[in-house]
């Protein structure tokens, strides 16, 4: 079953959303609801009360080794932007550095410059296209629903009635050969629609997130198709979500 | 269909007053504190260390006891909280005030941190051997804290003590043990909906009961 995507903020808050994915799905949610946004400021300063009663007393070293430390250590310039700068995984050795570098690349080419893959068109610069996504991402009433696809990985949908689409993204899918290609559809009592060829990268995450016209839908499918595509499914769902 | 989780919210009692009068106040002296704070961190991203030595006395507690409480050994604990202080320290001239105050900055660089360490570093075993000894309020630090710190702490306690033991579960579960939600989830064998709404409702709670805006 979906749930409200609302629903994370308090997992969000107490970072317990671990999957990086749904993390930044959430986070493009947040940049378009701002009470939810409020909501996580609130959670976030409880859990803060949370942290700072675990007090303890810190080891007698420490404090000359951090003041020592930054008498060496140069000062960031400040954001242009006025982002909320909390870097993560700063300190890894260099391969899972680079690695955790090139993960985080992939991500934002999905999540954020998004060349969406509307009925197989696909673009490499923002256009009307990564408005719907985004458009979608940040609707007040988006919900969420995963599910896993019997030949390996989840997909995820996250879906808005009022802006009639549905975005699909994926994790762990497998890579297929290049005549072949994942399908999403749109399920409904009036039949089934195209919503978009769904292409993982080599780590099974979609490279461009597809927004398919959700119309009555009430189910999600994902299909292996020829390269091109097809107009109706020719193959069982290797996934299927009730939305 | 979040099931349980519906039945377990409760907006009723989640409002509700708290068990001691004092819980609904934020002491005066903790949010002088915190612009005191504020006002060092501005110093510090102009680059002033003694600003920042300042600051290092007043968060470094803290910063280290949540750490440690996450990570559980004390050398790892050190290690973290000594590259989130140099962090606190470069990215200072990034810090946006408006974003929720100095402490909560700090407070949640700290925590993204430890968790991160605890979800990358620790072997599985590790991790199911520390669930086997988790603990459901902070403990307590044996050296003397100052009055309001020891205050402070009683208040969260008596504050988690509202919580249902499902709420408190999944929320320290999550929080002082760096678990997901979805691993959450696994170890009490409950539906993902029903654990996100279970922290939810008990957020909700704590955040009535200790008084944030």
């Amino acid at each position: 079953m979906s749930d409200d995507l609302h629903l994370l903020a308090a997992a969000y808050a107490l970072d317990a959303v671990a999957d990086e994915d749904e993390r930044r799905l959430f986070e493009a949610h947040l940049t378009g609801c701002a009470s939810c946004a409020a909501e996580v400021r609130g959670f976030r300063t409880t859990a803060v009360r949370l942290g700072a009663a675990a007090v303890r007393t810190p080891p007698p070293g420490l404090r000359e080794r951090v003041l020592a430390e930054i008498r060496e250590v140069p000062q960031a310039s400040p954001a242009t932007a006025g982002a909320d700068v909390i870097p993560l995984r700063s300190r890894r050795p260099g391969r899972t550095r680079f690695a955790v570098a090139l993960t985080a690349a992939c991500l934002v080419v999905a999540a954020v410059s998004v060349g969406v893959a509307l009925n197989a068109q696909r673009s490499d610069r923002p256009g009307p296209a990564d408005r719907t996504v985004a458009a979608v991402l940040s609707a007040p009433d988006a919900r969420t629903v995963t599910g896993s696809v019997t030949s390996g990985g989840t997909v995820t949908v996250v879906f808005s009635r009022s802006r009639g689409r549905a975005v699909l993204t994926s994790s762990g899918l497998r890579s297929l050969p290049t005549e072949k290609t994942y399908e999403m559809w749109l399920i409904g009592p009036h039949g089934v629609r195209a919503g978009g060829l769904v292409r993982p990268g080599a780590d099974g995450r979609v490279r461009t997130l597809v927004a398919g016209v959700l119309a009555d839908a009430n189910k999600v499918g994902l299909t292996v198709e020829p390269a091109a595509g097809s107009r109706q499914p020719t193959t069982r769902p290797i996934a299927l979500l009730g939305i | 269909m979040t099931g349980v989780g519906a039945k377990a919210y409760d907006p009723g009692s989640a409002s509700g007053e708290c068990p001691v009068p004092l819980l609904r106040r934020p002491g005066a002296a903790s949010r002088e504190r915190t612009s005191e704070l504020d006002r060092l961190l501005g110093r510090v991203a102009a680059g002033d260390t003694a600003a920042f030595e300042r600051m290092y006395d007043e968060v470094a507690g803290a910063v280290y006891g949540l750490i440690l409480r996450v990570v559980r050994d004390a050398a790892h604990a050190e290690e973290v909280a000594q590259e989130v202080l140099i962090e606190v320290w470069r990215s200072a001239p990034r810090y946006d005030p408006s974003r929720g105050g100095a402490m909560a900055w700090i407070m949640t660089m700290a925590h993204r941190r430890a968790v991160d360490r605890v979800r990358s570093e620790q072997a599985a075993s590790d991790r199911a051997d520390r669930a086997g000894r988790r603990e459901i309020t902070p403990a307590h630090d044996e050296v003397a804290e100052n009055v309001e710190k020891r205050l402070e702490h009683e208040r969260v306690r008596r504050c988690l003590d509202t919580l249902t033991p499902l709420q408190r579960e999944s929320i320290t579960l999550a929080y002082y043990e760096g678990y997901s939600y979805r691993e959450v989830a696994d170890m009490v064998a409950t539906p993902l909906g029903t654990v996100k709404t279970r922290m939810r409702d008990g957020l909700i709670r704590l955040r009535n009961c200790l008084g944030v805006a």
